[in-house]
């Protein structure tokens, strides 16, 4: 540790300089982080902190510049990702420890089911506003990006170490997932309350349309997946892509738009605006936000 | 060099066997196999060009790329043969007597057709995963590209925008219509990512379930006609899934990897290259109660019993062949296999009989 903090001055001294670094100085530095942040989240991804225990060092928050990736990522390229058979065949426990007894111990009573979904869910800032105001459930992000994804792995792991005291934060985490096309595999049907769509990648060219996130064929998915009076929340920058969302979300039969002043009382709503990682870079660019929430109407008879 | 016949199908009313040769569809008696009539696309049959392929895209067909069928239906009521092609990307209707109807192209390649119990529409899935619900003479309307309707891209000009029914976000490899013992009517879909999804029908934008227990792909889908709420599917996977699909359970997984490769050693990673599963072709012989299915990698035709009472698939026998297609003609347990001709003696097309212990 103490090599990295010295590189790390000098690195930052050479900068300032004006002098270039040497790549290999900051990437040698960022790969060290990186290894040390992988051995140790391996470790503590599924530990269940105790309370009090003053045994162990404070777990330090990630650093966003070691986890620096590429915004976009193409959805429909096949990523060796995880996924599981069926909901049924899912472990959570290793995703909630404290919360989700491991699968070999289940008991037939029902274990707490992850109801609230963050679909791209970037840095974990809605995450982790989310999981003080729903103590209570589960909330699960999906990211398809490694390294963001690794971000929030580590965030939640330090999170859940330095408030073992008040058994804060076992009620997030976050999955490597594509969330278009393997949904149904994590969740059943009428499983989720709530599902955010927080500043989509907005795939600007026409032709790139069929890959946004919210489509007519997509918010079947998601009515499937959501009970009814369950809320798809979506808020974006971009308005083309916030009209074409409400138009697609609006169309489908099993949603119904809920009005602004539904949105002025809903406590996710502001958390939405004002926690995102994206959220907050809008506001110091002094750009629009627009907010959309569906509500999952009944089937019809 | 003949061609083969990569696809048959049969319309039992009419003892008509109708076979996929190339670009060619063909009328066969059905009890002697010959050759009635014959249909060859021409460039001045009405075609219904799709609306969103964009103006400066050149024409990909090269005159000599064949625009080769890969799925053939007839229509229950027995008036309509359908069938979809690869290269052009169209959807082919005829009359039974092979007089053209209609030819509409799609933007992208039709991969699997069904047609509804009424004979009226006919469902079709694409590659990309979308699933298209199109009346089967009336040509008014026209597939986008899974634009939406609302899209303020552009105004047709013919008539009118036709938009996908639902939509898997992978590669659709088999469809099917379905009912229910309500008669509440399905749509049974598969794609390439091992989902299989039961969606209402024409409510489309309800999902009722999803089936999975699939590793790999499912590429075939079949709903035996003496158990309507049974499915059975195959593709990649060592087994054949047997569900009831009205409730997503998996009833049994049926083991075909041990049938196909009996002596095969686990262990050995080169066996396990060589010994993948590829199933071709689910069909069912429903006199006889017996499911069909053909693994292509070990040229293995295998014959099970479907026995109703006790929801189990009974593996009964296996005969090495290869085919292309099958075509159940419903009476006896007499079926038609197009077989993949290696030289020019072979009959392109074999009249079987199976019996009910699965023997031919």
């Amino acid at each position: 540790m103490a090599d990295i903090s010295q590189s790390g001055q000098l690195s930052t001294a050479a900068v300032s300089n004006g002098s270039t670094p040497g790549p290999t100085g900051s990437k040698r530095k960022r790969s060290d982080y990186r290894q040390s942040q992988q051995e140790k989240r391996q470790e503590l991804k599924t530990v269940v902190f105790e309370a009090n225990d003053i045994s162990q060092d404070k777990i330090k928050l990630p650093k966003k510049k070691y986890y620096r990736q590429r915004a976009h990522s193409n959805p429909f390229s096949d990523h060796l990702l995880e996924y599981p058979i069926s909901p049924s065949h899912m472990d959570w426990h290793k995703l909630y420890p404290a919360l989700v007894p491991p699968k070999e111990d289940a008991s037939t009573e029902l274990a707490k089911e992850v109801e609230i979904l963050d679909v791209g869910c970037g840095f974990g800032g809605l995450l982790v506003s989310l999981a003080t105001e729903f103590p209570d459930k589960l909330i699960l992000g999906m990211e398809i990006r490694v390294q963001v994804c690794h971000y929030v792995e580590d965030r939640i792991i330090a999170l859940r170490q330095q408030h073992a005291n008040e058994g804060k934060y076992n009620n997030i985490a976050v999955l490597r997932a594509n969330a278009m096309k393997f949904l149904p595999n994590f969740f059943g049907k009428g499983q989720l309350t709530k599902m955010f769509f927080c500043f989509p990648d907005p795939h600007f060219k026409v032709r790139k349309h069929k890959a946004r996130i919210v489509t007519s064929t997509l918010a079947s998915e998601y009515a499937y997946l959501l009970r009814p009076g369950g809320i798809i929340y979506t808020i974006t920058d971009v308005l083309d892509l916030h009209q074409w969302m409400v138009r697609h979300l609006e169309s489908h039969p099993l949603f119904r738009r809920l009005s602004k002043e539904w949105e002025d009382e809903d406590p996710c709503v502001k958390i939405m605006r004002k926690e995102t990682e994206e959220g907050k870079k809008v506001e110091r660019n002094n750009g629009d936000k627009w907010v959309a929430c569906f509500v999952r109407v009944d089937d019809p008879e | 060099m003949k061609h083969p016949v990569q696809k048959l199908a049969y319309d039992p009313a009419s003892h008509s066997l109708y076979l996929a040769v190339g670009e060619r569809i063909q009328n066969c008696d059905g009890v002697t196999g010959d050759l009635i009539s014959e249909w060859i696309p021409h460039s001045s049959d009405n075609v219904i060009a799709d609306l969103q392929e964009p103006k400066n895209k050149k024409a990909k067909i090269e005159d000599n790329k064949r625009n080769v069928f890969r799925t053939l239906s007839c229509s229950p009521d027995g008036k309509y043969v359908v069938g979809s092609t690869d290269e052009e990307k169209s959807l082919v209707v005829l009359n039974a007597d092979l007089t053209i109807v209609n030819i509409r192209k799609f933007p992208k390649r039709p991969s699997a057709i069904d047609i509804t119990s009424d004979s009226t529409t006919i469902l079709l899935g694409d590659k990309f995963g979308d699933v298209y619900a199109v009346p089967i003479r009336d040509v008014t309307y026209v597939p986008t590209a899974g634009l939406s309707k609302i899209s303020e891209v552009s105004e047709s000009e013919s008539g009118g925008e036709l938009d996908p029914i639902l939509g898997h976000v992978s590669m659709l490899v088999d469809l099917l219509v379905a009912e229910d013992q309500n008669r509440v009517r399905h749509i049974i879909s598969s794609d390439r990512d091992e989902h299989i999804r039961v969606t209402k029908y024409p409510e489309s934008f309800l999902i009722e379930r999803f089936c999975l227990g699939h590793e790999q792909y499912v590429s075939q889908l079949l709903i035996p006609s003496w158990c309507p709420n049974i499915l059975i599917s195959g593709g990649g996977d060592d087994f054949l899934a047997h569900w009831d699909w009205t409730t997503g359970e998996l009833l049994e997984k049926v083991d075909i990897h041990s049938i196909l490769y009996p002596e095969s050693d686990k262990n050995e990673s080169e066996a396990q290259e060589v010994e993948e599963v590829a199933i071709s072709g689910i069909w069912q012989v429903p006199e006889l109660q017996l499911v069909l299915a053909y693994d292509e990698t070990a040229k293995l035709l295998l014959v099970f019993k479907l026995h109703k009472e006790q929801r189990k698939l009974e593996y009964l026998n296996e005969f090495s062949i290869s085919i292309l297609d099958v075509a159940v003609t419903g009476d006896s347990g007499k079926i038609w296999l197009s077989t993949d001709a290696n030289n020019n003696d072979d009959q392109l097309i074999q009249k079987f009989i199976i019996s009910d212990k699965g023997e031919v």
